[in-house]
């Protein structure tokens, strides 16, 4: 098992000032995130669930609608955990100071908590993007973007970190992709 | 005169001579004794510096369990908290830190303060409702609303130095100061003002004991009792006493009387158990009363200044009389040097022993996952260090869950060995992780869940049998333009050509089933239509899906890999499993969260990573035939057992029924148990009749929630004919199924019994084109 070593923090502190400048910016932009996005406008209905009574034998009764296919269509997100938002605003602060280490530990323990919360996966994509991490920076932008399809904004946060994380590992054509992507959605969300 | 003569012949030269001589030689010898002397004071000097000067004390590593965290929302049972709070030996109905009370739904808990990886938290009082299985409120004394808290981990183990000693320091600000006067009055009544050794009181003790006729008292200071526990033998002799006494003087002079206290403190040996030497009354306030050295009262501190003089002799769990006897002399020799006062000691003296009848396990309550932290541990820690180094290691074990899992497993064992005529010793593992956070909640290595030994949940590798299914399909399903649940798939004989001859794969129910569709083979494990299907999609691809799910291995790319042919331990399959209950991710299993060094500094974190990848469509599509395998399937009791729950599992046999396994998970639960024996003879158990009734056990005792298997933006459900796999719109087919499809891969064609009903809204303009134009 490897481990992730506890990187000192301090070093040349004005070299990773004037390198990773943006994740000062990180805190700004979060708070800026933290209202809800828009969601599309689908009322929420009742996803066909097979009868967990049935049991013996195997032939499944027929629903009683008449329609062919059910649609689906997206829950709504489910209200992030006041827990798990303080320790995302803990995480903030971690960043204000500039301790990636620290802002990351509050992180994982909020994903402990909500582990389905896209947003919370974006914020520890962007640390991870700043502690060089870019493999897991990529996954977790993606992890994020799969929980909440729905959400352009946040998808448009999540495609410029998987774009910087491609450029980062010298994924040159993946990065031109996921840019692409970013513009798409520029231009969508106007 | 003649005695002058005698005088001056006996002062003859050669006499003067030889005197001088010996004067000569005396003076020499004087001062070479002196030099030496001085020369072993120097050395005994240097000794002394060293030993106090460095690292005192091999510290041992200290394992702890994950905290408990407290927020409004968390899924929690009144008994879970009660099992959490009794393992980490909180008082019901005291009072403090480290107590707790429970009227109805509302439970009260004061905390102790500990440090974490991220920062201390602070010691809380607080009240809880639990409603519903979850915090309903939690909010402080004051009436403020609390977000979110950690109660303190407990300990779940230790790795000691090799000579056994274990220790837990204390700092003489942690000393209750009741302590400290009790020790002064029995041990050492004017160490604040001797200089190492205490004529007095040596001249006390000797004639104390000459009236007695024995050996009733000793004059040795504090000071001199810790020379001897730290730097010497236990060898009785006059050279080792002057040795002592000059050693004692010597760190007297060195070192404050403070930090020769502390020491002592630390040092002083105070129980054995087993191989494990108790030193430090830090220690041996949890090894007799489990409870943190500061909040213990006036008669706990008694009893261990007490074991100081003979630890064994005055030991209360073995020779209670004899220990309170002690304990009463050390409160009355308070009292008489006025080191207490009269009422507290009465008080004291009239309180029974109070220590737990149990004495702590030294190694640990939870061998199966100790062990797992400890094979995680060696890979980058030496062993010397996590013997000495006093680390902090914070693991992820749930003791709530994990003494729910013992529970379970232990007593539906029984009843399998009761109500089944199975030969004996039936033996058992089991692994419950959180499968999106990788994170290993419980395990149990062994029927007996504190045997420390073969751990089967880890060390195990047995056949998985249709445990492997799963990842044929979703090596299949992977690709929807060629594979659906809907695909048919041919059930009838089969032979494959080996190198070692023809193999002819049978079906469980000894029958063929002719043409089915994948959900069928999957839902009711068909062997032969799967060996099918993966010779169609390739062994050598679902091997490489196992490898992307973290399968650490290269198993042999044989046509019965798709039928378990492949030896895994029950970690292993939890490690496979946790991708499809996590959308696809795989994670990075750990036990270990962080390793922290007697400074409370970080040294590893082990963080949450995401490894290799499925599409999560296919995902959401293999579970939907996961689930129906709970509700209709080889796992149909999962629904009877456990109504309303939405769950995904697979059961899995190995040949003549050696193996049986079941894996299953909800939304943050994934539990693989296997069920067999060590000699591998067969069982007569299924994967259905051995690992599931466990398994629903368990799983009906763990707070948890349903699968989510509605909304996927690129998975459309819909109805089709069970015999064909076709599209059915209406209900005029004999049988529909209600299948998931990932992406453009609904049926185009409706079936025949379907169009025959309704020809008019045939074929052309089917729904599909519309949606995916």
């Amino acid at each position: 098992m490897v481990s992730m070593k506890v990187r000192p923090n301090g070093t040349a502190a004005g070299a990773v000032l004037f390198r990773w400048w943006p994740v000062l910016l990180l805190p700004l932009f979060l708070v800026a995130c933290a209202s809800p996005a828009p969601r599309p406008p689908m009322p929420p209905q009742p996803v066909p669930i097979p009868d967990p009574q049935v049991v013996e034998p195997l032939p499944v009764p027929s629903p009683p609608e008449l329609e062919v296919i059910k649609e689906s269509v997206p829950p709504p997100p489910p209200p992030s955990a006041p827990a798990a938002l303080n320790l995302a605003q803990q995480s903030d602060v971690a960043l204000a100071t500039g301790d990636l280490r620290l802002a990351a530990l509050h992180l994982e323990r909020a994903l402990r908590i909500a582990p389905r919360d896209a947003d919370l996966w974006h914020r520890l994509a962007r640390v991870r993007l700043a502690q060089r991490e870019f493999q897991q920076a990529e996954r977790m932008a993606e992890r994020s973007l799969q929980l909440r399809p729905g959400d352009r904004r946040l998808a448009l946060e999540n495609w410029r970190v998987i774009a910087q994380a491609r450029e980062a590992r010298g994924d040159t054509e993946g990065a031109r992709r996921a840019w692409d992507e970013v513009r798409r959605l520029e231009s969508a969300l106007g | 005169m003649p005695a002058r003569r005698t005088y001056r012949s006996a002062l003859s030269s050669r006499f003067r001579r030889g005197l001088a001589a010996v004067l000569w030689f005396s003076l020499g010898l004087l001062l070479v004794l002196s030099g030496l002397g001085a020369w072993s004071v120097y050395q005994l000097d240097r000794e002394i510096q060293a030993r106090f000067e460095g690292k005192r004390w091999a510290l041992p590593a200290r394992v702890f369990a994950r905290p408990l965290e407290l927020y409004v929302g968390r899924p929690l049972s009144i008994e879970l908290l009660r099992m959490e709070l009794d393992a980490l030996n909180y008082r019901e109905d005291g009072s403090g830190p480290g107590s707790f009370s429970i009227r109805g739904d509302t439970v009260s808990v004061t905390t102790r303060p500990f440090v974490f990886s991220d920062g201390p938290e602070p010691a809380r009082a607080v009240h809880l409702r639990i409603q519903e299985g979850m915090v309903a409120d939690l909010g402080g004394q004051d009436g403020q609303a609390v977000e979110l808290m950690r109660v303190e981990p407990m300990v779940i183990g230790s790795i000691y130095p090799a000579h056994g000693e274990d220790r837990v320091l204390v700092t003489l600000a942690d000393v209750p100061p009741g302590l400290v006067a009790a020790l002064l009055a029995t041990e050492d009544r004017r160490f604040l003002t001797h200089r190492g050794v205490d004529p007095v009181g040596i001249a006390r003790a000797a004639w104390a004991n000459l009236r007695a006729g024995r050996t009733v008292q000793g004059g040795s200071t504090l000071t001199q009792q810790l020379v001897k526990n730290f730097y010497l033998t236990r060898e009785q002799s006059l050279r080792r006493k002057a040795t002592e006494a000059v050693m004692a003087v010597l760190l007297e002079y060195r070192y404050s009387k403070q930090e020769i206290l502390e020491a002592y403190l630390n040092e002083v040996f105070l129980g054995q158990s087993g191989a494990r030497a108790i030193h430090g009354f830090g220690l041996a306030a949890e090894f007799y009363f489990q409870r943190p050295l500061r909040e213990l009262e006036l008669d706990q501190l008694a009893l261990l200044v007490g074991l100081a003089r003979g630890a064994s002799y005055y030991d209360p769990r073995r020779f209670p009389e004899r220990a309170l006897a002690r304990r009463n002399l050390v409160l009355d020799r308070m009292q008489r040097e006025a080191l207490a006062r009269a009422d507290d000691v009465a008080a004291a003296k009239a309180k029974p022993l109070r220590v737990t009848p149990r004495m702590p396990r030294g190694d640990s309550q939870f061998p199966a996952f100790l062990d797992l932290v400890r094979k995680q541990l060696r890979a980058e820690y030496r062993e010397e260090d996590l013997r000495t180094e006093g680390l902090r290691i914070f693991t992820t074990l749930d003791p709530g869950l994990q003494l729910t899992l013992e529970r379970e497993i232990v007593d539906g064992l029984d009843e399998l060995v009761r109500t089944r005529n199975i030969q004996e010793p039936l033996q058992v593992a089991a692994v419950l992780t959180d499968p999106l956070t990788g994170e290993v909640l419980a395990m149990l290595g062994d029927r007996d869940p504190r045997f420390l030994g073969f751990n089967r949940a880890v060390e195990a590798q047995r056949p998985i049998g249709s445990l492997v299914k799963p990842f044929v399909y979703l090596a299949a399903l992977s690709d929807p333009s060629r594979y659906t649940l809907a695909t048919l798939l041919d059930d009838g004989p089969l032979t494959i050509d080996m190198r070692s001859g023809p193999w002819s794969p049978q079906n469980f129910d000894r029958q063929f089933h002719g043409q089915v569709t994948a959900w069928e083979a999957l839902v009711l494990s068909y062997n032969v239509a799967t060996v099918r299907l993966s010779q169609q999609v390739g062994i050598a691809q679902v091997i490489r899906l196992l490898q992307t799910l973290g399968l650490e291995r290269q198993p042999a790319a044989l046509p019965s890999l798709a039928l378990g042919a492949l030896d895994l331990s029950p970690l292993e399959v939890a490690t496979l499993y946790q991708a499809l209950a996590n959308g696809g991710y795989a994670t990075r299993g750990r036990a270990i969260r962080d390793v922290l060094n007697a400074d409370d500094q970080g040294l590893s974190h082990y963080s949450l990573e995401l490894r290799g990848a499925v599409p999560d469509g296919a995902v959401q599509v293999l579970n939907h035939a996961l689930h129906d395998t709970t509700t209709r399937g080889t796992a149909r009791q999962v629904a009877q057992r456990l109504p309303g729950r939405i769950l995904a599992g697979k059961t899995g046999t190995s040949n003549d029924r050696r193996d049986s396994w079941f894996a299953g998970f909800d939304d943050r639960h994934l539990l693989v148990v296997w069920v067999g024996l060590d000699d591998n003879q067969p069982t007569g158990l299924t994967g259905a009749t051995g690992a599931l009734p466990l398994w629903i056990r368990t799983m009906s005792s763990v707070p948890g929630g349903s699968l989510s298997l509605g909304y996927h933006p690129e998975v459309r459900i819909t109805q089709v004919d069970r015999r064909s796999g076709l599209r059915a719109d209406t209900d005029s087919c004999p049988e529909r199924l209600q299948l998931p499809f990932w992406r453009d891969s609904v049926p185009r064609i409706r079936a025949a019994c379907d169009v025959d009903a309704d020809p008019v809204d045939g074929q052309g303009t089917g729904w599909s084109e519309r949606w995916f134009r």
